[in-house]
């Protein structure tokens, strides 16, 4: 479950410390411990991928 | 409305010397000068001066007759004296003409301009639009001169005060806010309208921070934001940034659990004005002086041209301390660490981890 959600939430963090981890809780107003118990679905990972995106300046998809 | 000066004296470098010093006040102040009591006279025919200071001793005519002069063409401005001879009687002599104080020569600029600034708080009701001053030098000198009084901005519909007790900002309100959060919405305002008005004697000391840090903080995100920010982005980040206080006492109280007895203090405060949002065994110059290591740290970075801060940086200190600062976006996390009773693997691995999970689900709304 979310496993994919964690995986944006690791990369980011990676990517980008807390202060984009935190970023992307906020933008997508989803934490990553209830990301990570959430369903992938489709619509919500683009969500994801779209804010993450925007807070790392760069296509999250390259290191999916 | 600046307020104008004009001031007159035969020396004519210490005089320029003061009309340059007194420009700083630009938009304050606005200072003419003349170097004899006829060219004041022919200088207050042609315009409206809120207040003459004249030398009294100069060649020709005196101060005193200048004073004599403006009295019997009903001068509606006020006159200030100085002089390197200040005697009683010429004190007598300058009251009865309706002066208002005597300046002993010599002085420096700055005690002279908080003179004038007093003279207008207190007679005239100082006030002027903040776009048009340098606001900074103001509340500076305010400090510098270690005065009590308030300052008022009014802008649209709002009206805000910040407090100055001894130069340090003790109190502020704007609209609904109060403390520190109105101070440092009004440090940031780049318009409006200020006046200076005699301090309240009823106001409740709510703010410890130093007026310096409090300013330097202003003046970063200024720095960092340089488009102009309209009051409703200036109050509406305050919405953005309400939090589950709940949450966030939470996220101190798994970091307690966790440390034991090796966490000595912990605070969460926003990065830019060094406020705790929650914290235990809170150190208030302890969250400003961290945001300030911050933020300098990460613009020496950008600077250098190296990536910013990661996730958190550490502080080894002397006694068997550390600090570890973990930076969050617009919030940073201080711990102040016993190391004799704490192992930083368990606080990097397991601790922090925890707490900023907990943290997330705050600011995650």
């Amino acid at each position: 479950m979310g496993a994919t959600l964690e995986k944006i939430y690791t990369i980011v963090t990676e990517k980008g410390g807390y202060d984009a981890r935190m970023n992307l809780a906020q933008k997508t107003g989803i934490p990553r411990t209830k990301a990570s118990e959430m369903e992938d679905t489709p619509e919500v990972i683009n969500r994801f991928k779209t804010a993450a995106d925007e807070i790392l300046g760069m296509d999250i998809d390259q290191f999916m | 409305m600046a307020k104008k000066l004009l001031l007159v004296d035969d020396e004519k470098v210490f005089l320029e010397g003061l009309q340059e010093g007194l420009a700083k006040q630009e938009g304050i102040f606005e200072t003419d000068i003349a170097f004899s009591v006829d060219e004041a006279i022919r200088k207050c025919k042609k315009n409206r001066y809120n207040l003459v200071v004249s030398d009294i001793r100069m060649p020709g005519k005196s101060g005193l007759d200048l004073f004599v002069h403006l009295r019997k063409k009903k001068f509606k401005g006020d006159f200030i004296a100085m002089t390197a001879y200040g005697t009683v009687e010429v004190l007598n002599r300058i009251r009865q003409l309706g002066g208002l104080d005597i300046i002993i020569k010599p002085f420096n600029l700055e005690w002279f301009t908080q003179k004038i600034l007093d003279f207008f708080v207190e007679k005239q009701g100082l006030s002027g639009n903040i776009d048009s001053i340098d606001i900074t030098s103001l509340l500076q000198m305010i400090n510098l001169e270690r005065k009590t009084l308030a300052v008022r901005i009014d802008i649209n519909d709002h009206t805000g005060h910040i407090f100055f007790k001894k130069g340090e900002i003790i109190n502020a309100e704007f609209g609904e806010l109060t403390g520190l959060k109105a101070a440092q919405k009004l440090l940031k305002l780049n318009q409006g309208r200020f006046s200076l008005e005699p301090a309240a004697a009823d106001v409740e000391h709510s703010i410890d921070m130093p007026f310096m840090v409090l300013l330097m903080n202003a003046m970063k995100e200024i720095d960092e934001n340089p488009i102009q920010l309209s009051l409703d982005e200036i109050m509406g980040d305050e919405k953005e940034k309400t939090m589950n206080v709940r949450l966030l006492e939470k996220a101190v109280d798994v970091l307690k659990e966790d440390m034991g007895e090796g966490l000595l203090a912990t605070d969460i405060f926003g990065a830019h004005d060094g406020q705790s949002l929650a914290g235990w065994n809170s150190n208030p110059k302890a969250c400003a002086l961290m945001g300030e290591i911050t933020l300098s740290n990460n613009k020496a970075l950008k600077g250098a041209g190296f990536p910013p801060l990661g996730r958190y940086f550490i502080l080894d200190l002397v006694d068997d301390k550390m600090v570890v600062v973990i930076t969050m976006g617009d919030f940073l996390w201080g711990m102040l660490v016993d190391t004799n009773k704490a192992k930083l693997g368990l606080l990097l691995n397991i601790a922090i981890p925890k707490a900023i999970d907990t943290f997330e689900e705050a600011i995650a709304g």
